[in-house]
């Protein structure tokens, strides 16, 4: 996550000088595309919109906003501690918190028995086209909501099993960097190969965060702050198939 | 491009299917039980409803080392059945001894040391991933 958050800046420091010379004459690129992942213990599939903007003299560059439904799926997840950050990091500054230290003393884990989360977010997307045929590209989702099963989960903290009867998915998704964040979000670093004018594909680097939220049981933290929300991060390698209009 | 749509689904096909359900063995076993150790705590199985659990548990102790003993289990089959050491039915508060072993004959689980009895009073046969009861033995 940290090399992520250096390649957006540094796409973001490159893009931005060039965003107001070239909008007014960039055609938008509309794609829609259809993913699919899997990690050691999970996988997802996901269909999203991108609308992007080409931009630079060369028209090299796309950088723009869609839409992401990502459904996440596993069985038997281990779900950790999701903030405050002030408990799980050793400073808590935005961005900046990508370089602190985990304070793993203070998580407790939930073991999702049955996860599946649907989360419907806004995306940032950026790419470089290194020719007609190849690209490569990030993207984040930025905010939105999510829904899914109910499920069992056994709450292990301090050696102790606990039986959480219902958890569900955190309902509010947003990104605010490190363990700030809040629900589920899903993020991408890809290669694109467009076969015709129309189809591409893409190889898939996918880093994932899935949350839970306990209804009945709570983590106690050192200081007495009750904690219900717990994370899982997944790496995740996939596949996805485009259509640009 | 049909070609790669049919390798995709086929790829999550073959993820699906290595996460089915794992059915708990039926084999009958008998493992050995230490005959010098001594019964600490035991109870009858009583069934969830729905389910069918019989048998007797017990808590035998030899030395330092206390074991849970499921005598004569007969037990229905069912996904992801865990042997617990509980405070109560619903598993508020448990101990995992680990996957049932088979539903039916006699079988020992270690027991972790440092327990309460006198809190950790029920041996469940639970259905760990949907959080279901299969049945339950009160130790006295």
């Amino acid at each position: 996550m940290k090399t992520s958050l250096l390649l957006v800046c540094l796409s973001l420091w490159l893009t931005l000088p060039s965003l107001g010379q070239s909008t007014h004459d960039a055609s938008p690129l509309k794609v829609v595309d259809f993913a699919a992942t899997v990690g050691s213990a999970n996988g997802t599939v996901a269909l999203s919109y991108v609308h992007n903007w080409r931009l630079g003299k060369k028209k090299r560059i796309e950088a723009g906003i869609g839409a992401r439904l990502t459904t996440a799926f596993g069985k038997k997840l281990d779900y950790t501690t999701a903030g405050p950050a002030s408990l799980t990091r050793s400073f808590t500054t935005p961005f900046l918190i990508f370089f602190a230290g985990q304070q793993t003393e203070n998580w407790d884990t939930l073991s999702v028995q049955r996860p599946l989360v649907n989360a419907l977010n806004l995306t940032v997307n950026l790419g470089y086209n290194f020719n007609s045929r190849l690209s490569a590209g990030f993207n984040i989702d930025l905010i939105g909501a999510s829904f899914g099963r109910s499920s069992s989960a056994i709450l292990q903290s301090n050696g102790n099993l606990r039986t959480e009867p219902s958890a569900k998915p955190t309902v509010f998704n947003v990104l605010l960097t490190g363990d700030h964040d809040r629900g589920s979000l899903n993020s991408e670093f890809f290669l694109k190969y467009k076969i015709n004018s129309n189809w591409g594909v893409r190889a898939i680097y996918q880093f994932l965060f899935t949350e839970y939220q306990t209804q009945d049981i709570v983590q106690i933290a050192g200081d007495g702050t009750e904690i219900d929300r717990f994370r899982n991060k997944a790496n995740n390698f996939g596949l996805g198939l485009t259509y640009q209009f | 491009m049909k070609t790669l749509s049919i390798l995709a689904l086929f790829a999550i096909a073959i993820w699906s299917c290595k996460n089915e359900d794992i059915n708990t063995p039926d084999t009958p076993i008998m493992e050995e039980v230490d005959t010098t150790a001594t019964t600490a705590q035991k109870g009858v199985f009583v069934s969830a409803p729905g389910e069918t659990v019989k048998g007797n548990a017990k808590i035998i102790t030899s030395g330092s080392t206390s074991s849970l003993v499921l005598e004569n289990l007969m037990a229905n089959n069912g996904p992801d059945l865990h042997v617990y050491l509980a405070t109560d039915t619903k598993a508020s508060n448990f101990i995992d001894l680990g996957a049932l072993k088979s539903t039916n004959g006699t079988q020992v689980y270690v027991l972790p040391n440092n327990i309460d009895f006198g809190n950790y009073k029920y041996a469940l046969i639970h259905c760990q991933q949907f959080n279901v009861l299969f049945g339950s033995a009160l130790l006295n």
